[in-house]
């Protein structure tokens, strides 16, 4: 019998594909499942032996034993979700983008904050050993100073003009597009590398020219606070290669990741940084093939979120166990889901503009 | 023959006396300030008299036309003089100090009814030329993104010399006007004109005044978003990336090859090199003129083709005879519409903000 902090999971998408594997792997024991729809509800909670499915979150809520609570739903049902789970003195695992707006975020940090319980975000990526390696490497000042950092990422799944994607995906105004889904990874990655935005300048276009509110694309000009300038800019309907660069040149050398192998080049040469033992993360772990139906779920077919997610989940658990204990790299937590959603809604605001649109520390 | 006088013992030796005699003018003289390197390059690439001014050399019999390879802060003075004498003028870019400048050489120009012509010889690229043909014709549908990218080491040893102007932002130096302006031309030529612009300029290696990297975001008339990025010194590997994303599809140039290629619904494919885009191969200047990290940087000989052709263009406006295949060569107006961007992009960086580029009627 497990003996770890009791869990519920909200979302029967990336919630099963994920967030389940990752808790039970870090030693929670997932005692339900809770969806919109009571059949596939069943039947996931069923498959991934789950003892019991709800479509609310206050049937879960009651079930005896439950600690915790992880959120893998559209980004505008968070805040009434987290709030409840938060309200019931629940530890809360939320997905990001974390809320429709930075006003949002805030209150639920705050609320979170209030019940005095643990709270992180599902920036996973920050435990994947290429990005936490390049982190440390330039907080440790192997480049010199940053000054011009290149994060690009080009793939072809969402290229099709009638792509598959769930209906919340589509609409802007239930926080769904490419910048919500994936730029938030990005944003926290330059938070954590490199320091805090002080301007962006954006354009969100529809590439594919789907039938969307929503941008399929994202391109950024952006300014740190210390000077360091760059670019976000990806593609999820560009049918050409695949184009991937995450970069950082500095006033010494450049670093540079190619999957999970960083690169380091500077007046020494060009070489391979070792990857210490703390960063090591296990191997991706695809999940079965019938469970991904959408264009948008092979966003998740290659399993290589599983090992990074583990690693969060083992923090998420350590901060339940010890709410002081000190990790590295630190999980983000709703203050880092705040300071994301204020670059999210600046990108956006300058996008509608058609101007740069700066950030107050 | 048509007769030609060559300011500028730099670029001027290495490619602008080399594509002359290729396209058949006859090089009668080179200026340059100092006498015995001016003569001893002359004699290097076989021109008969080094002046120490344009004056003297345009006392000399049989001199039909000027080309100007000099820093951009010299060019107004030196078109000019030459315009006023009556002769035909090839100008380097970037073309002027700043858009009133360009425009006040534009109405001189006009005046004088004398051949203008811009050094933007990459218009002459093949795969250029072919990138830009292909978007014309539809090949991605409708333009929505774009992406110019090239990092490359050349100056990232922070000794590496180069002549005192081009450190100097004060005149003209630095890579955003050396390396973005071709850039500029090449995007008005493939997409349209400029709407706005958010830039930053980048300083690696250097502690001079000038940038050696540059980040923009543009957004064109048209409603194309893209980013200009270039940094001439990245130790990392090289990252060249050319590419336009649309509705139908993608294009890209591999490299800085001839080989442009096309991925839509259908599949991917290279594009066929049309025989008018065809260029004469390049080909390395003598090694007794590269002698300093600068002429070494110029001197790869890639631009010799594509220069001849803009030298055969050159000769064809002034001899009334047909011009030869491809693109029309860009002219002093277009030296006006360049700088008015690389100004707008200038003033951006210094101010920290989105800025319209003027829409030139």
């Amino acid at each position: 019998m497990n003996t770890g902090p009791g869990a519920v999971v909200v979302g029967t998408g990336f919630g099963c594909l994920t967030h389940v594997r990752a808790l039970r792997a870090a030693g929670f024991d997932v005692l339900a499942l809770v969806g919109r729809d009571p059949e596939k509800t069943a039947a996931r909670a069923e498959r991934f032996e789950i003892p019991h499915a709800f479509t609310n979150l206050a049937g879960a809520l009651a079930v005896p034993g439950v600690d915790a609570v992880s959120i893998a739903t559209p980004p505008n049902t968070h805040a009434p979700l987290v709030l409840e789970a938060v309200r019931a003195g629940k530890h809360v695992l939320c997905e990001k983008p974390f809320a429709r707006d930075a006003a949002e975020a805030r209150t639920l940090l705050d609320a979170a904050k209030r019940a005095g319980v643990v709270h992180m975000l599902g920036t996973e990526f920050r435990f994947a050993p290429g990005q936490a390696l390049l982190t440390r490497l330039v907080r440790d000042g192997a480049i010199g100073e940053p000054r011009l950092a290149t994060f690009l990422l080009h793939i072809p799944l969402l290229a099709a003009p009638d792509a598959d994607v769930p209906p919340w995906w589509s609409d802007a105004a239930q926080g769904g597009g490419w910048l919500g889904a994936h730029a938030s990874h990005a944003i926290d990655q330059v938070q954590t590398t490199l320091g805090e935005f002080a301007s962006v300048s954006a354009s969100l276009p529809n590439v594919g020219a789907h039938a969307w509110t929503a941008e399929d694309a994202y391109l950024v000009h952006f300014r740190l606070h210390n000077g360091c300038v760059g670019v976000l800019e990806s593609v999820a309907s560009d049918r050409g290669p695949m184009l991937f660069a995450t970069r950082v040149a500095g006033t010494l050398g450049t670093a540079w990741a190619e999957g999970d192998r960083v690169r380091l080049a500077d007046a020494d040469g060009t070489r391979d940084v070792d990857c210490p033992p703390d960063l090591a993360v296990g191997a991706p772990d695809p999940p079965a093939a019938d469970l991904l139906h959408s264009a948008y779920d092979l966003l998740h077919s290659t399993g290589i979120e599983v090992g990074p997610y583990t690693r969060l989940a083992e923090r998420f658990r350590a901060r339940i166990d010890d709410p002081g204990v000190a990790l590295d790299p630190e999980p983000a937590t709703f203050a880092d889901g705040v300071a994301t959603m204020r670059v999210l809604d600046a990108i956006r605001r300058s996008a509608r503009e058609g101007r740069s649109v700066d950030l107050l520390r | 023959m048509t007769g030609v006088v060559v300011v500028g013992t730099g670029f001027g030796c290495v490619t602008h006396v080399r594509a002359l005699q290729a396209a058949g003018f006859e090089v009668l003289a080179l200026v340059g300030r100092d006498p015995s390197r001016t003569a001893q390059r002359a004699a290097a690439v076989g021109v008969p008299h080094a002046c120490t001014s344009l004056t003297e050399a345009l006392s000399r019999p049989g001199v039909d036309a000027v080309t100007i390879a000099t820093p951009p802060h010299t060019h107004a003075a030196l078109a000019l003089e030459a315009m006023r004498a009556g002769k035909h003028v090839l100008c380097e870019k970037p073309f002027a100090r700043d858009p009133t400048e360009a425009r006040a050489l534009l109405d001189a120009a006009v005046q004088a009814g004398v051949v203008h012509l811009l050094g933007t010889e990459f218009r002459y690229d093949t795969g250029q030329a072919l990138l830009a043909r292909a978007v014309h014709e539809g090949a991605v549908g409708e333009p929505r993104l774009a992406l110019f990218l090239l990092h490359v080491p050349v100056l990232a040893d922070p000794d590496a010399e180069l002549p005192d102007w081009w450190a100097d932002a004060d005149q003209g130096g630095g890579w955003l006007g050396a390396h973005g302006s071709q850039v500029i031309d090449q995007i008005r030529v493939t997409l349209g004109e400029f709407a706005t612009v958010t830039a930053s300029l980048v300083r690696l290696a250097r502690t001079t005044t000038a940038d050696d990297g540059f980040v923009v975001h543009f957004r064109l008339a048209s409603g194309v978003a893209g980013v200009m990025q270039s940094t001439a010194a990245d130790r990392g590997p090289f990252l060249i990336e050319t590419r336009v994303v649309g509705t139908a599809g993608s294009a890209w140039i591999d490299g800085l090859g001839a080989v442009v290629s096309v991925a839509d619904a259908h599949g991917t494919r290279p594009l066929p090199i049309p025989d008018d885009l065809r260029t004469p191969p390049g080909s390395a200047p003598p090694r007794a003129l590269l002698t300093t990290t600068y002429e070494q940087m110029i001197g790869h000989g890639l631009d010799l083709g594509p220069y001849t052709r803009l030298a055969e263009h050159f000769r064809a406006r002034i001899t009334g005879t047909t011009p030869p295949p491809g693109p029309a060569p860009a002219t002093f107006a277009d030296g006006v519409a360049d700088m008015a961007v690389l100004d707008a992009m200038r003033r951006s960086a210094a101010e920290n903000r989105t800025v319209a580029v003027p829409s030139l009627g």
